[in-house]
């Protein structure tokens, strides 16, 4: 194989401090390399660094192309460089592509600034590169403009202006966190299409699966440094640090139901409150929005139960009616026919007031819980909102240390603004909040959508302690088929607002009777 | 999360559901200036009828106010009174001016002129004065932010009187370049827009280098480095037109601040328009030509409004595709 | 006027801004300190007429000059600071009561109010501000108190739009919900979640709007409909300095120096506290 990139010893710091330290690897054409880590390890400002974008200072020994040293460019020679030997693609398509401007405009961006076509050829290359990264209807797209792509397409999209110039080497940053499964699959089968014709590709992920579905070598960085790299199949089969292991080990589709992620993070304390048995049930509900024409159904003919102790798992795509059933349940969003119960009385469609008094009885956390908390409190005041005047017996100050230490924080962060907190340690807050009224079910809208592997992989194991501590019942929605096969006692898959597969996980999982279950399953990178 | 999403409405169907809504609301607005004007000029202590003979100074007849009243239906009930206002603005009879004897509609047609186009040219120097200072205050270096950004703080803060005495003795006493009133000619006209241009040019960087820093910190500014864009393309292909949205919309309010300056305006540089009459029309209680004034600039106003918000889903067509 | 609209955006550059914020903090206080206490601060009367020193440039002895009879141009100033505050001060207080009632009935009372106070901010929005200050003006009669109110009414309407939206933007706010779902009752969010979370703008704008609405007043007072001479309020000494333009320009350039003073230290405090509310949302 012939090397298209060497890197030896690069460091890149940024006045002083050091963000990527030391790091060596060589990429051969039609390989891909996969660089993983946590957030903050380096992996964004390392791959950067390699188109003269990290805005730091870079130092080497070595970072050469067979036809370039790297650590001698001016910034006029990086300008010919970026784009016709290095590619890059970015996480975010809807921000990484102008809003303003048509695909088109944007794929010509990139091939008036490295090759010498005429407009027309221009265009006609445009058109060919649309319809080589899977996009149909070429000569309509090129007209439109990100905001008028799906989330699929967007990334298409940005994936042709990023290989307009036909670079040999390709960096994807991200390129699939914030799509679909199903989407998801069909970029990575895209992207491999790439290296199989000769690309070489650089795939900066946290998302070990996705990792191994397309990675050939892996390199693990921590703290800006390389713990860990060689072929994916010994690295991830055979990891040799604690870093690669957690790594693994948080992903949740790698232990059973049941099974903590992290053995290593503390119990929590035993807890002594009694709950009485609780039970959410929704029969053949159906929810609708707008009117005339532009009527939308969101939910119809759903039904299903939470109960005490068990998890109902939620999983499909955006805009499949998820969290419109977990409003339904929180009595949010009336429903137009069904009926919802708690603990056998009317739930949904009865006045607020009847509801409020039971809603004690359920807990809510959503994945932005930053939001979801009055900008001008402390953790201990919002604590302390939700503990509520009618607690008899217990002070809320002793309550709020209780539900603090019960999700694992430390007492000192009462006085702190959730502003100043990491997002594990808000979903934290979030959740002791859901439990100050001591419930018996929690309705969790994507709880660890926005963390870490790692940090997902910690408010997993401690939503699955206090489950088991407290017999808490918990309607778990997520995207994730992995989040939910390694949480739930039943599933549910919704798609267009209709329940398309429900059952235990063994069942679903493993003779799934939808064909788009089927798909899901299949397009679910696994470890 | 749960998009909701409905079926979309044909594109014809968005604009002509549009340009109904702008219309229908720009007749409403017009309508309850003319209310608020004529109940405003009712609530004037004193006689109207005596306003209209020359003031409360004037030593007229109890006949000839009889007369007058009779004349200008003033002895009908208010409530008659006011749909005849109504009625006559409504079929574009703006009356006779009280303190001038003239048809308001010839009074106010060269001072409408004289007033747009000393508007107009504020605005067109505002923005030539804007797009470079913004270019300038995010440079990157930090001198020029803290002078790019002291300058917009202080052109924003200036107060239009004040402003244009400085100038005068500057141009006109100091210099002698510029003439210090400004009846007809370009040169009279220097002047009176730079005083208006000078605090609107300072806003219009503001918030234009705000929204210019966001779109150079941008993803999509990130991705096209990485293609080989160099600085100047981001910043003029790119950038630019995102930093000019917020300064259109702005533009639609900077006209009625710069109606509000052009009465002050007018006033010290002694230049005839709708401002400077205002004033003498209001001082004189002359209700057709105030009434008039009022209306007229309340119906420019609405009509820019239209066009800026036209402009703004032209330059930016996500705004309809939200709607 | 909705002038505060664009000086609540925020602002990027973190270099220097503190020293800024500093120095803004002191010219207000001191501003602040001649409007209570003018005679401490005021090296002399400033109606004291002097005919034998009319039209001094401004020297040691009198560091802004003095005006055509004589009087000490910085003592008058100082002792306009009282007049021009006040009548900042009490005409933003009026905008910004007008306003909130405004925005909260077209915030809090459902989708009509929201409607008909929209049409009501719009029509406002279509005098221009100084237009309507007139009509106040000539209803009322001039003098400070005609302006406190006309400056008054005619930042209302931008006051009540910024409000309104505030109101409307933390009703549907996710913090909102999360009390619904812990069974709050509708009075409790109210007085203890979107009260207090719409108030927290209102300091800034109020900070922001003063030193805006002591450039209208004093645009009204320079076209002789607010305070009349020999008030040394700041807009008037400008009226009255325009007459001497020419053969005195310190009359004009150093009350103007101080109102553009004034504006400013104004705008960048209130800057200042729009980031730190900001900050912590």
């Amino acid at each position: 194989m012939n090397t298209v990139l060497t890197v030896d010893g690069l460091s890149v710091d940024f006045g002083g401090r050091p963000v990527v330290h030391d790091v060596s690897f060589s990429l051969a054409a039609g390989e891909c390399l996969a660089v993983v880590g946590e957030s903050g390890a380096g992996k964004s400002v390392l791959v950067r660094s390699l188109l003269g974008l990290s805005g730091g200072t870079v130092a080497a020994r070595k970072m050469a192309t067979p036809r370039e040293d790297l650590t001698q460019v001016s910034e006029r020679r990086w300008r010919r460089i970026r784009g016709s030997q290095v590619g890059l693609i970015l996480q975010d398509a809807l921000g990484s592509l102008d809003p303003l401007r048509t695909v088109g405009r944007e794929i010509d961006e990139a091939l008036r600034l490295q090759t010498r076509l005429s407009a027309r050829e221009r265009r006609e290359r445009a058109e060919s590169l649309l319809e080589s990264v899977g996009l149909p209807e070429p000569k309509l797209r090129l007209r439109q403009r990100s905001g008028q792509l799906s989330g699929g397409q967007r990334q298409r999209a940005l994936i042709a202006t990023a290989i307009a110039a036909d670079p040999p080497i390709l960096i994807a940053d991200e390129p699939t966190t914030a799509l679909d499964v199903s989407t998801q699959a069909r970029i990575l089968a895209l992207l491999q299409d790439l290296t199989a014709r000769g690309t070489g590709l650089i795939l900066v992920s946290h998302d070990l699966a996705v990792v191994r579905t397309i990675a050939d070598r892996v390199m693990v960085m921590d703290g800006g440094r390389v713990v860990e790299s060689g072929f994916a199949d010994d690295v991830l089969d055979h990891p040799r640090t604690d870093i690669t292991r957690t790594l693994l080990a948080s992903v949740p589709s790698s232990k059973p139901r049941g099974e903590r992620l992290l053995s290593h993070s503390p119990q929590p304390l035993p807890v002594q409150r009694q709950r009485t048995a609780a039970e959410l049930r929704a029969t053949q509900i159906s929810v609708s929005f707008g009117r005339g024409t532009r009527r939308f159904t969101a939910l119809s003919d759903v039904s299903c139960r939470v109960a005490s102790g068990r998890t109902l798992g939620i999983v499909g795509e955006s805009g499949s009616g998820k969290t419109t059933l977990a409003r339904a349940f929180l009595g949010l969003a009336p429903i137009d026919s069904g009926s919802v119960t708690l603990d056998g009385g009317a739930w949904a469609n009865i006045p607020e007031r009847a509801r409020r008094a039971r809603r004690r009885s359920v807990g809510y956390v959503t994945q932005d819980s930053f939001a979801s908390f009055d900008p001008r409190w402390t953790v201990g005041r919002i604590i302390a909102d939700a503990v509520g005047r009618d607690e008899g017996g217990t002070a809320p100050k002793s309550r709020v240390a209780e539900l603090l230490t019960q999700v694992q924080l430390d007492n000192a962060l009462a006085n702190r603004s959730p502003a100043t907190l990491s997002g594990g340690q808000r979903q934290r807050v979030a959740i002791a909040r859901a439990l100050a009224g001591d419930p018996g079910l929690l309705v969790l809208d994507e709880p660890v959508s926005a963390l870490d592997v790692t940090v997902q992989a910690q408010i997993l194991d401690l939503l699955d302690d206090l489950q088991r501590v407290k017999g808490l019942g918990y309607l778990l929605i997520s995207h994730d088929m992995g989040v939910i096969q390694h949480m739930s006692d039943e599933i549910i898959v919704l798609r267009n607002g209709r329940i398309v597969e429900q059952g235990e996980p063994d069942a679903v999982l493993s003779r799934p009777s939808d064909p788009y279950t089927r798909a899901l399953l299949a397009d679910t990178p696994q470890l | 999360m749960t998009s909701i999403a409905a079926p979309p409405l044909s594109r014809a169907h968005r604009i002509g559901r549009w340009a109904l809504q702008r219309l229908v609301g720009g007749v409403v607005v017009l309508a309850a200036t003319a209310t608020i004007v004529f109940f405003a000029m009712r609530l004037i202590p004193g006689d109207p009828a005596e306003a209209i003979l020359g003031g409360p100074g004037s030593q007229t007849s109890a006949e000839a106010l009889a007369r007058v009243r009779a004349e200008y239906g003033l002895d009908d009930p208010l409530g008659v009174q006011y749909l005849h206002h109504l009625a006559r603005l409504a079929t574009g009879d703006l009356g006779t001016s009280y303190s001038l004897r003239m048809p308001v509609a010839d009074v106010i047609g060269p001072l409408l002129v004289s007033t747009l186009v000393l508007a107009f040219s504020a605005l067109a120097v505002a923005w030539a004065l804007a797009v470079p200072l913004t270019l300038f205050s995010t440079r990157g270096s930090r001198v020029a932010a803290l002078v790019g950004n002291g300058l917009e703080l202080t052109a924003a803060s200036l107060p239009h009187f004040w402003l244009a005495s400085i100038l005068i003795v500057t141009f006109s006493t100091g210099l002698g370049w510029l003439p210090p009133i400004s009846t007809g000619g370009v040169l009279g006209l220097v002047l009176p827009t730079l005083t208006l241009a000078i605090p609107v040019a300072g806003f219009l960087a503001q918030v234009m280098r705000d929204s210019l820093l966001d779109a150079l910190a941008s993803p999509f500014v990130l991705a096209s480095r990485a293609r080989g864009a160099g600085d100047a393309r981001v910043r003029f292909v790119h950038a630019l037109r995102h930093a000019a949205l917020p300064g259109v919309n702005l533009t639609a309010w900077a006209f009625g601040y710069l109606v509000s300056g052009a009465v002050v305006v007018e006033t010290i540089f002694a230049r005839p328009g709708l401002g400077r009459s205002l004033v003498s029309a209001v001082l004189d209680r002359d209700v057709p030509l105030v009434t008039a004034i009022v209306v007229v600039t309340a119906a420019a106003y609405v009509l820019i409004m239209i066009v800026a918000d036209a402009a703004a889903r032209i330059a930016d067509p996500r705004i309809e595709e939200r709607a | 006027m909705s002038d505060i609209e664009l000086l609540t955006r925020r602002h990027s550059l973190t270099a220097s801004r503190h020293t800024g914020t500093v120095l803004a903090g002191a010219i207000a206080a001191v501003l602040v300190l001649c409007a209570v206490a003018p005679g401490l601060m005021a090296p002399a009367d400033p109606l004291a007429v002097n005919p034998h020193d009319s039209f001094a440039a401004p020297s040691i002895a009198h560091l802004f000059g003095t005006d055509e009879s004589g009087r000490d141009v910085l003592s008058r100033v100082i002792f306009g600071a009282r007049d021009s505050l006040t009548i900042g001060a009490a005409a933003t207080g009026i905008g910004l009561i007008g306003g909130t009632v405004l925005g909260i009935i077209g915030g809090l009372l459902g989708r009509w109010a929201h409607a008909v106070v929209g049409r009501v901010i719009e029509v406002f929005f279509a005098f221009p501000g100084l237009l309507l200050a007139l009509l106040v003006i000539v209803v009322a009669g001039p003098g400070p108190m005609s302006v406190i109110i006309a400056v008054g009414l005619s930042t209302a309407p931008g006051y009540a739009r910024i409000i309104q939206s505030r109101i409307l933007q933390v009703r549907v706010s996710p913090y909102v919900e999360a009390a619904r779902v812990l069974g709050r009752t509708p009075l409790r969010i109210l007085t203890r979640t979107i009260a207090p979370n719409t108030a927290a703008p209102l300091v800034v704008l109020a900070t922001l709007g003063i030193g805006q609405a002591i450039v209208w007043a004093a645009s009204l007072s320079y076209l002789g409909l607010g305070a009349q001479p020999p008030s040394p309020e700041w807009g008037a000494m400008l009226n009255n300095g325009r007459t001497y333009l020419q053969t005195a320009p310190w009359m004009t350039i150093m009350p103007g120096l101080v109102i553009l003073a004034a504006t400013m230290s104004f705008t960048v405090l209130g800057r200042a506290l729009s980031r730190r509310t900001e900050g912590r949302a």
